[in-house]
């Protein structure tokens, strides 16, 4: 049917203005709404090419790594690629992820989706192109390939066969005249090539072809884009009918309503690095952008948005249960003991079991399954006995039947049903029958207790003089394996040149003994000193001089083991008597005794001064004569020991003269070094039984010279300073030391005069035999050099201080509280001369008239001060009255001695007391 | 006078009509709004919206088509933003660099503060040379600072003072360094003619600094001076010995000291002396130093020359 004329114009007309404003089906695809889902960056460094599967898998191509990473749809890195080195120039995958196509130079390598294998290569392979750049495939698998150099595109079959090329239909020669970038737009059908080359005969633009490569349309860069778009980047395509292209140059992109409708330009924010391709996942409406900075930046499209991970319905495992007993490290005395464990908590409420493991070291030895608990612990029997005297480890790990807590810590047992003894002691030493003295040990063999949780607690040592052991003359617990014979608590009780029988057992803590061992004998015999003196309760030192009385033994009659050979000074002091001194020479196994005959102590009240002599001259030293007699050498006669102010220690030797009285010989230079001012003092200073050497110096300090040779022929070390402090001491002005147990606590403490007058006291902080000198405290101080001599000058038992001053001589009395008298000047007469600085030493020179000084001053010279007339010493009536109380006289003989005492009959008393000590003598028994 | 007249018209003449030097062909031989288009009116950061990199991007080796119908050579230098050095703090805050392998090039007050042509911590001041000082980079530190984009085949690195300046073109900017014979700015000093003064100290200096054979080792400038670039590159230069420096290698993350061997703080087991050596040594001994005869530190004692 035909319609009239006019009413063809009217259809025509209404058709035509439909026409105009019904929009296209362009108009329908909305404008794009981006949103920015965030970044990856994991493992990047440089991507550059891009493409995602169907299942929203992301690969990325790295020209720096030179490798390919596969990010899943969550964004987790999930496979690197890195059997081929790619170039970054193109990457394209398959829809289904099995395969990827990657340039890589001259070739496009193909990899196996989910092992990352090379499969093959495209076309022959290496060489088949100049340079191989952006890639991407058609809906149904052919592969459609930029080559960048040779600047056309090839195409090729899904088995990677060359099928034809696409080229440029434009140009004489076929070549693009650049090739920024490529990508097919599989809904559509359409190839897409970007040349963004601008030149006299060419604007930059799009070139959309038919997949057989017929030209459709060219899209120009200057205005098909929106504003100018220098270089063309990477290309996508959303299902929506929209296509996405990249600027690099400005990181843009560029929506594309397709065919040609311009619709978005989206900028980045303007931050690091450029981008350089795109890739559309479908599955999630992304848009993938590579930066080129390192990382891909993710874009939501209309709502599009990363999907997150599947939530996996959880298990919580049971916490931890705790071995509770028997607990770690105990002894169980049950074979079959009873294991018993905290439970374990689950936070999905699930019921529980636990498996409880009982081990002996690594080797499993039961296995439990336990069902069924308490609410709070659960238990098992061990079924089955276990060894004695072994250790068992054992733990649990708790079930909800989905998981386990794992193993709990390990805890571990010892099996002792039945307690048992230690071992039996084999005797190691002394031999059989061997000699002993008191330094030997007795040792044996360590035994341990076969229950593993005990020890030996101690050793028991029997002694008995009889093999029979029928009675102990000694028993010891001892803690080690050896114990010196001295050490014995009861060694006293040893008998010299007995034989002994000993024997050892073992003792746990449990007081189970072992067997006594094998018994074995030694016959004792050691050096024993014996020190008897006429006075009771003397007092009785080894060692020592009549400076420093020396290290105190005990009181007379004493008994002293074990000396080592060689000589010894033994001081008795008795208050009321002057010093007993006496040298022994004492030799392995021999004993010795030695009889104090101690004589009245008198006091001098006048003296008379001559100077002394050596091999027949008068003694004259360069300057500052510091005497100290002693008898150096141990052979019974007091030598003189000199400092001066030179430096050299000199020794003159005791000899008698022909009135059997003591005299000097020629003088002798210690081997000492020169120490200017030197004031000896001569004490064993360690308690090492060899005298030592202390020599105060012209510069205040105080050095140490120890024995390394013996007590009678001494050799000194290179000598020390003294040390106070942690520094050494020193002193203004020359040091005249003097040592003496100042504060009455055993052990040696020092006094040292100064040049500046001051008196000070070094208190030992140590002990007897290893002094530590504490700080300095002043004692006194005087005009001009001081120099101490610490004496019993009234024989009262305390130490009194002679101070030589170069006023004289000062005497201290020093009372039994400790405190001092007033000075009292000593009556001298005209010597020393004044103003001379005095070295003093207060002994009972000849023995006959108490106590002699004998004084050095500062011109060199030495004096002997005698008595010229004395008295006995108020402290020897007293003792004379304390004895008289308790004497063993006869009842005669007491009142005769009191009358005489109170009388002041000396020389009645001096009978008498002889008398009375001859009885003591034979009286006195050891103690 | 008429005479003097006559050659000067005459001198004229030839000026006019001698024959022009052929002009020589450009590396970059495009048309020229190729590159000279409008893009953005504002300034941005040239690191990102960088020309050059437009074409110089990773995974590029095209070729492109010449104003002459000839066709260009493929691109070789690519470079990444991040390939540009933060050894002077030079990136934005909150970027993290990349393997700095390339001097830097994106400095500019205009963009980020401080990043100017003048790094003092560098020793760089404004280049003298007045080739580098013209144009839109003057006063940046940016890729045509130094290099020429019309620059002809013959200069194919497109250096701005020639072929060949890459030393003298350091020097220009790095003026600090430029002293000879002494520690300029505190560093490794230049030498003029290294082969004498090894000569002169033969308990100092090897005679010929030891180049370990491969991979970027030691090499005197004109055969004779110590000098930038005898231990530096200017690009593609990773501090690592175990690569092969240069635009179509494969280099390692760098440490933006662009050294051509390995820097002091990277460990690298060739380093060790027989006998193992602390890290210490290691870390203050680069393999740079192989020209000094110098004993390694021994426990507890600094090493030092022998």
């Amino acid at each position: 049917m035909l319609w009239p004329v006019k009413e063809r114009f009217v259809l025509t007309v209404i058709a035509l203005i439909l026409a105009v404003i019904w929009p296209s089906s362009e108009a329908y695809c909305a404008v794009p709404v981006v949103e920015s889902l965030g970044q990856l960056h994991e493992e990047l460094s440089v991507p550059v090419r891009l493409d995602v599967d169907e299942a929203g898998n992301l690969y990325v191509a790295d020209a720096r790594r030179k490798a390919i990473y596969r990010f899943d749809r969550y964004g987790a890195l999930a496979q690197s690629y890195t059997a081929v080195t790619v170039s970054g120039g193109g990457l394209a995958v398959s829809p289904d992820g099995s395969r990827l196509y990657a340039a890589c130079g001259d070739a496009v390598a193909i990899l196996a989706g989910d092992s990352g294998e090379l499969l093959g290569y495209l076309g022959s392979g290496q060489g088949e192109f100049a340079s191989a750049g952006y890639i991407d495939l058609d809906s149904v698998g052919y592969i459609f390939v930029a080559d960048t150099q040779d600047r056309i595109v090839k195409v090729y079959d899904p088995q990677g066969v060359f099928a034809y090329p696409i080229t440029n239909p434009q140009s004489a020669t076929g070549k693009f005249p650049s090739i920024f970038a490529l990508a097919v737009d599989t809904a559509g059908g359409e190839l897409y090539v970007a040349d963004s080359m601008r030149s006299s005969g060419s604007a930059p633009k799009m070139e959309v072809f038919d997949l057989s490569g017929q030209l459709q349309r060219t899209l120009s860069a200057d205005n098909a884009f929106g504003p100018v778009l220098p270089f063309f980047g990477g290309i996508s395509f959303d299902e929506s009918g929209r296509g996405y292209f990249l600027d690099t140059s400005c990181s843009e992109i560029r929506v594309l309503t397709l065919p040609q409708t311009f619709s978005l330009r989206h900028q980045d924010s303007g931050g690091f690095g450029r981008w350089v391709d795109a890739a559309y996942d479908g599955s999630n409406k992304r848009l993938f952008v590579a930066n080129e900075g390192g990382w891909i930046e993710i874009f939501g499209i209309d709502g599009g948005s990363n999907p997150s991970p599947p939530v996996v319905a959880s298990n919580s495992p049971p916490s931890l249960p705790h071995p509770l007993s028997p607990s770690d490290g105990a002894e169980v005395t049950a074979g079959q003991p009873e294991l018993t464990f905290q439970n374990s908590a689950d936070a999905d409420g699930d019921s529980l079991s636990y498996q409880v493991r009982l081990l002996q070291g690594t080797e499993p030895v039961a296995e439990y399954e336990v069902s069924s608990v308490g609410e709070e612990t659960g238990s098992v029997l061990v079924d089955g006995v276990l060894e004695e005297n072994r250790q068992y480890v054992w733990s649990v790990q708790a079930s909800d039947g989905t998981d386990t807590s794992g193993w709990s810590e390990t805890f571990s047992f010892y099996v002792n049903a039945e307690p048992e003894a230690p071992g039996v002691p084999a005797l190691l030493a002394p031999a059989d029958s061997a000699l002993c003295v008191g330094q030997d040990s007795l040792s044996w063999t360590a035994v341990s207790d076969p229950d593993p949780a005990d020890s030996v607690h101690h050793y028991v040592v029997e002694l008995s003089a009889e093999r029979s052991f029928a009675a102990l003359v000694l028993t010891q617990e001892c803690t080690g394996t050896s114990v010196v014979l001295a050490d014995l608590n009861d060694y006293p009780l040893l008998e010299d040149g007995q034989t002994y029988y000993w024997r050892v057992r073992a003792v746990d803590q449990y007081e189970l003994s072992s067997a006594s061992s094998d018994i074995a004998s030694f016959r004792y015999d050691t050096a024993i000193l014996t020190v008897f003196a006429d006075m009771p309760a003397a007092r009785v030192y080894l060692g020592g001089n009549y400076a420093y009385s020396g290290r105190f033994v005990g009181e007379a009659p004493v008994e002293i083991r074990d000396l080592a050979p060689g000589a010894c000074s033994v001081v008795v002091e008795s208050p009321g008597f002057e010093p007993y001194l006496a040298q022994v020479q004492l030799a392995v196994g021999e004993s010795v005794q030695v009889h104090a005959k101690l004589t009245t102590a008198l006091v001098p009240l006048t003296f008379r001064a001559h100077a002394l002599k050596a091999d027949g001259a008068t003694i004259l030293l360069p300057g500052d004569a510091a005497p100290f007699p002693v008898d150096f050498d141990n052979d019974g006669l007091i030598d003189l020991l000199c400092g001066d102010s030179s430096g050299v220690l000199t020794l003159y030797h005791g000899v008698r003269n022909k009135k059997k009285q003591i005299a000097f010989d020629a003088a002798a230079v210690l081997e000492l070094p020169l120490i200017y001012g030197a004031s000896p003092f001569v004490v064993d200073w360690d308690n090492d039984g060899r005298k030592d050497l202390l020599i105060g110096a012209g510069d205040g300090t105080v050095r140490l010279y120890l024995n390394e040779g013996t007590e009678a022929v001494p050799h000194f070390t290179e000598g020390s300073y003294l040390q106070s402090q942690g520094g050494p001491l020193a002193v203004d002005g020359a040091a005249a030391p003097a040592v003496v147990d100042f504060d009455g606590d055993g052990d040696k403490d020092l006094v040292v005069g100064c040049g500046c007058g001051a008196l000070l006291l070094y208190d030992n902080s140590g002990s007897d035999a290893a002094p530590q000198l504490a700080a300095a405290r002043v004692l006194l101080t005087r005009d001009g050099p001081v120099v101490p001599f610490f004496t019993d000058w009234n024989s009262d038992g305390n130490k009194d201080l002679l101070l030589g001053t170069t006023a004289g001589i000062d005497l201290y009395h020093r009372r039994a509280d400790g405190s001092f008298t007033a000075a009292k000047k000593l009556s001298t007469g005209q010597f020393p001369a004044a103003n001379q600085s005095l070295h003093l030493f207060a002994l009972d020179l000849n023995g006959q008239r108490g106590k002699d000084l004998i004084v050095g001053n500062s011109v060199g010279e030495l004096f002997v001060l005698s008595a010229r007339k004395f008295k006995p010493a108020a402290s020897f009536w007293s003792a004379m009255r304390k004895q008289a109380k308790k004497s063993q006289l006869t009842r005669k003989q007491e009142k005769r001695l009191k009358k005489a005492i109170r009388k002041r009959k000396y020389r009645r008393v001096l009978a008498l007391v002889k008398a009375f000590q001859r009885k003591t003598r034979q009286s006195s028994s050891l103690r | 006078m008429q005479q003097r007249i006559m050659v000067l018209v005459l001198i004229l003449l030839l000026g006019v009509f001698s024959p022009r030097a052929i002009e020589a062909r450009r590396v970059h031989g495009f048309d020229c709004s190729l590159c000279h288009q409008t893009v953005s009116s504002s300034p941005v950061p040239y690191m990102t919206y960088n020309l050059c990199l437009s074409c110089h991007a990773p995974g590029n080796a095209n070729t492109y088509e010449l104003t002459d119908g000839g066709d260009s050579n493929p691109v070789t230098g690519t470079f990444a933003s991040g390939d540009a050095s933060d050894a002077m703090g030079s990136y934005p805050d909150g970027v993290t660099p990349g393997d700095q392998t390339s001097h830097f090039w994106a400095g500019s007050d205009d963009i980020w503060a401080g990043s100017d042509d003048i790094v003092a911590a560098a020793g760089a001041g404004s280049p003298a040379d007045f080739l580098y000082n013209f144009g839109w980079s003057e006063g940046k530190i940016t890729c045509s600072r130094c290099h020429d984009p019309h620059a002809a085949q013959s200069n194919p690195s497109l250096l701005r003072m020639g072929a060949g300046s890459t030393d003298a073109m350091c020097l220009d900017c790095h003026q600090d360094w430029n002293q000879t014979g002494n520690h300029g700015h505190g560093s490794h000093p230049l030498y003029a003619d290294y082969p004498t003064l090894a000569a002169a100290n033969p308990e100092k200096f090897r005679a010929t600094p030891n180049n370990f054979g491969s991979n970027g080792g030691i090499s005197l400038v004109d055969g004779v001076k110590v000098s930038c670039s005898s231990c530096h590159g200017v690009h593609f230069a990773d501090s690592d010995a175990s690569t092969v420096d240069g635009p179509t290698q494969t280099l390692s993350v760098g440490d933006g000291k662009l050294l051509k061997y390995d820097g002091p703080s990277r460990e690298n087991p060739d380093h060790a002396p027989a006998g193992g050596a602390d890290a210490d040594s290691q870390d203050r001994r680069s393999r740079y130093c192989e020209p000094h005869l110098y004993q390694l530190s021994t426990a507890g004692q600094p090493g030092r020359h022998l």
